[in-house]
């Protein structure tokens, strides 16, 4: 965390496709800076309230958005008329859609993620299906402690652009930073998304334990393990072990696992208090990316051979029926030894 | 380099060598100046003393004189003037007219030498190269490199495992109709009587390693990067050096890529015709490595440091070459030159008209790489980022191209079920003085060689690795037997042997290297 840049006005174009909480949070942001912001929806009611009503009745009724915002249903033209695009699809169809795009990038465009989540089978994160897709190379993953409520009212934030790419860093910093919204800037990108998608498990466990009761001793304990797993995960991918306890990782790790307005630890909390998995993830009404990632994750550490107990306890309960509270308490058995931290 | 072109180079080079340290902030003339002052002291205290010793001497001594209390001016001057003395001696041996006519004799020569024909024989044949295509043997897409050195300037990267890379890249590249490839290559292979002869005449420049200043670095790569851009194809080892262990390539000297890419870009901004540079990533895969031992004696010395230069290697005696050649031969060993698919400075595919492509086959514009906000602006952090991308996709290609052969494959198992049997923890140790009498059962070894070659051929279909014919089609008894052939060619004490129903190792070092080239594929 070194870099800090000022936002000023410059007449960059900006994309975003996509039109969930998240995606439609950074659209604004950027807008609120000035800068004329297109999103790609597919859904035409939700193009018709953006662009007339400017609301997105369906993920974020509740506030009002910035004019600069044109919502469209061509993926041509947004992809097109952009200098940097912010895509924030679901991680399953991540693929599909920088595919579909690819026809119409060129190399001098910047495209960010900001989408959490290691893919099916492949096991890449988002920014190598955006390499290996498409021509781009200016690319960036946009990370942190970013709950879109919050950010929507106005509240404080920081967040992390990690790119290889000092320009993709300086000009992200420069469309979305603001008085209310501080930019960091990394370099380890692939540090920045592991720990992006898995600590989605990790507040799904955070949240099983508060479902479940366990007290707030219990749930840190949790939290605390998750963090060491994931980066154990992550340095043999390459990753760098500072990226840990910066705002992508501890920070976002405590903004997902001890807050109501995350959708993963909403999720957990309904498993937790012995909902049935499918209820709960109805009830959540959102793509709930912490699910998919506990099955790819298992996977993924298994292929490697790497022992991740907190994310094998959450996978069992998630896709082997494992009981919740039985699961829990071998994961938190004392034992009559200590272990070294 | 043609001799004009060597001209027109000696003043481009230093003026533009200037030009970039004064346009640095970060680092001082001075400090440059400084840095060549402590390099040069330091290796001339090292170096033999003869006659380019008292030179070197004379020339360092007037610098370091002359650096005391220098002004901007003089300060500018001294730089060039040590830029033009390393250049001179990168680019000295080397002699345009013989360049001409050895470009045309010299593969003739090689060819000769590798089929270890006596001069007799030679007369005898009237002058006719034997053909060596039997056992050097050129696959991949070497095509694609034919056609597209026509539309741009092509920088080959190879592998590199023995000295005989460069020799039989070059007479390959000859056999396929393309001009020859400028490239640097070490001063103690231009002190050896057999490179030395070739080296010269060709199109090889010299580059010392004991010479460590910036600017000599920095001299090296602008020769490197002037000469792309005057059309020079040029042949880069990537990884730097020798692979000490046998393990393919994995980390990427950078400096030297790179210089493609600022090759296009100077040829953008200077409108040139054809402006594009082409990346061929190959494999170079020996059955038999000549110098094997040499080098993994030195990995092992080294815990994996290697020294960059090997100066008690007697591997490259003439008449040593000419009999392991000879054997070599005798015993069918193959020698495989394997092109991988071209990639432009970005990392990028390169379809055989020359346009950058990306995977779903649109067509890249990719010239506007080097564009921000709308126009071409120099940015070195963002090439260099580019470069590293490049890097990562020649190292992908390397793995995937890496052609494995039934000595690596057997060598592989067989190592595999010795370090199983040995209890202690030091590796180093076991392969360097093992303790206990080694030997595997035939059937465990044909029990575990049935279940890699099946995890292989799967990889091969998916293109995560080449296998070589014979273990495309044998079966693991063929395939053994086959690499016992050579057991007694890969060292004075044999790697493995078979005995009864056994199989035995006196050397564990030459077993390991040879077991190498499977590492990293997690298998």
């Amino acid at each position: 965390m070194d870099i800090v840049f000022k936002g000023e006005f410059m007449n960059y174009k900006v994309g975003i496709i996509g039109s969930g909480s998240w995606g439609t949070t950074v659209g604004h942001l950027i807008a609120l800076n000035g800068y004329k912001v297109s999103m790609y929806s597919r859904n035409k009611k939700q193009i018709e309230n953006i662009n007339k009503e400017h609301i997105n009745k369906k993920y974020l009724p509740e506030f009002k958005l910035s004019k600069n915002i044109e919502a469209s249903n061509s993926l041509k033209e947004v992809t097109e008329n952009s200098d940097i695009i912010f895509i924030a699809v679901p991680s399953h169809s991540f693929r599909d859609t920088v595919k579909k795009m690819s026809n119409y990038l060129r190399p001098d465009q910047i495209v960010i993620s900001l989408t959490k989540g290691i893919e099916i089978k492949t096991y890449n994160v988002m920014s190598q299906i955006i390499s290996q897709e498409s021509c781009i190379k200016l690319i960036g993953v946009l990370s942190g402690p970013n709950l879109a409520k919050e950010i929507m009212k106005n509240q404080p934030a920081a967040t992390v652009i990690a790119s290889k790419f000092d320009f993709v860093i300086k000009t992200v910093s420069k469309v979305i930073s603001s008085d209310r919204f501080m930019v960091f800037a990394q370099r380890d990108v692939t540090g920045v998304e592991v720990a992006g998608a898995l600590k989605n498990v990790i507040a799904i466990a955070s949240g099983i334990g508060e479902g479940l009761g366990l007290g707030i001793n219990a749930t840190s304990f949790l939290v605390t393990l998750g963090i060491s797993e994931i980066k154990y995960l992550a340095l043999k991918l390459g990753a760098k072990p500072e990226t840990f306890y910066g705002l992508a990782g501890t920070g976002d790790l405590m903004a997902t696992s001890f807050s109501v307005l995350s959708r993963n630890f909403r999720f957990g909390k309904m498993v937790g208090k012995s909902n049935g998995i499918e209820e709960a993830l109805k009830s959540v009404n959102q793509v709930v990316e912490g699910y998919t990632t506990t099955e790819v994750a298992h996977l993924f550490a298994k292929s490697i051979n790497i022992n991740m107990p907190i994310l094998e306890a959450v996978y069992r309960i998630l896709y082997k029926k494992g009981k919740v509270d039985e699961v829990l308490s071998e994961l938190l058995k004392i034992r009559k030894d200590y272990l070294w931290e | 380099m043609k001799k004009e072109d060597i001209k027109i180079a000696e003043n481009e080079i230093v003026s533009r060598i200037l030009e970039n340290n004064l346009k640095n902030k970060k680092t001082k003339l001075i400090d440059i100046l400084y840095d060549i002052i402590y390099h040069e002291k330091k290796r001339l205290k090292t170096e033999t003393k003869d006659k380019t010793y008292q030179h070197d001497k004379d020339f360092f001594k007037y610098i370091i004189n002359k650096s005391k209390n220098a002004n901007k001016s003089t300060q500018k001057k001294l730089l060039q003037k040590v830029t033009a003395y390393y250049l001179k001696e990168i680019t000295s041996e080397f002699k345009p007219i013989i360049y001409e006519i050895s470009t045309r004799v010299l593969p003739v020569s090689i060819s000769v030498m590798l089929n270890a024909m006596s001069p007799k024989k030679i007369i005898k044949n009237k002058f006719t190269p034997p053909p060596i295509e039997h056992n050097v043997i050129t696959t991949g897409e070497y095509k694609k490199l034919q056609k597209i050195s026509k539309k741009g300037t092509v920088i080959i990267v190879p592998t590199h495992l023995s000295n005989l890379d460069s020799p039989l890249i070059g007479l390959m590249i000859y056999k396929l109709g393309l001009d020859p490839l400028v490239y640097g290559a070490g001063l103690n292979l231009f002190k050896n009587k057999f490179f030395g002869f070739f080296m010269s005449k060709l199109g090889a420049y010299k580059v010392d390693r004991r010479k460590k200043s910036i600017l000599y670095k920095q001299v090296l790569k602008e020769y490197a990067t002037f000469s792309l851009e005057r059309g020079y194809g040029n042949l880069f080892f990537p990884g730097g050096t020798r692979s000490r262990s046998g393990i393919i390539e994995n980390k990427l000297k950078k400096g030297l890529l790179g210089t493609g890419l600022d090759a296009y870009q100077n040829n953008l901004k200077n409108n040139k015709k054809d402006p594009d540079i082409f990346f061929v990533p190959l494999t170079l895969n020996y059955q038999v490595v000549l110098e094997a031992e040499t080098l993994i004696d030195d990995y092992l010395a080294d815990a994996g440091k290697s020294r960059y230069i090997i100066d008690d290697d007697d591997s490259f005696k003439i008449s040593k070459i000419i009999s392991f050649m000879d054997k070599m031969m005798s015993l069918d060993a193959k020698i495989i030159l394997n092109f991988g698919e071209p990639i432009d400075p970005f990392g990028n595919l390169v379809d055989e008209n020359g346009n950058s492509i990306d995977k779903n086959g649109n067509i890249i514009d990719k010239k506007r790489y080097l564009y921000e906000d709308g126009k071409l602006v120099e940015d070195a952090q963002r090439n260099r980022a580019y470069t590293e991308i490049l890097a990562e996709e020649i190292v992908k290609s390397y793995k995937s191209n890496n052609v494995i052969m039934s000595v690596n494959f057997v060598s592989f198992i067989a190592f595999k079920l010795f370090e199983k049997q040995h209890e202690s923890s030091d590796f180093y140790k076991f392969i360097k003085e093992p303790t206990i009498d080694l030997s595997i059962k035939l059937s465990n070894f044909y029990k575990e060689s049935d279940i890699l070659l099946k995890k292989l051929h799967k990889m091969h279909k998916n293109k995560k690795i080449t296998l070589s014919e014979k273990l495309l089609e044998g079966k693991s008894e063929e395939i053994l037997s086959d690499a016992l052939k050579f057991s007694n060619l890969l060292s004075n004490e044999a790697p493995l042997y078979r005995k009864g129903i056994r199989l035995y190792s006196d050397n564990l070092k030459v077993l390991f290297y040879y077991h190498n080239s499977l590492d990293g594929y997690s298998l």
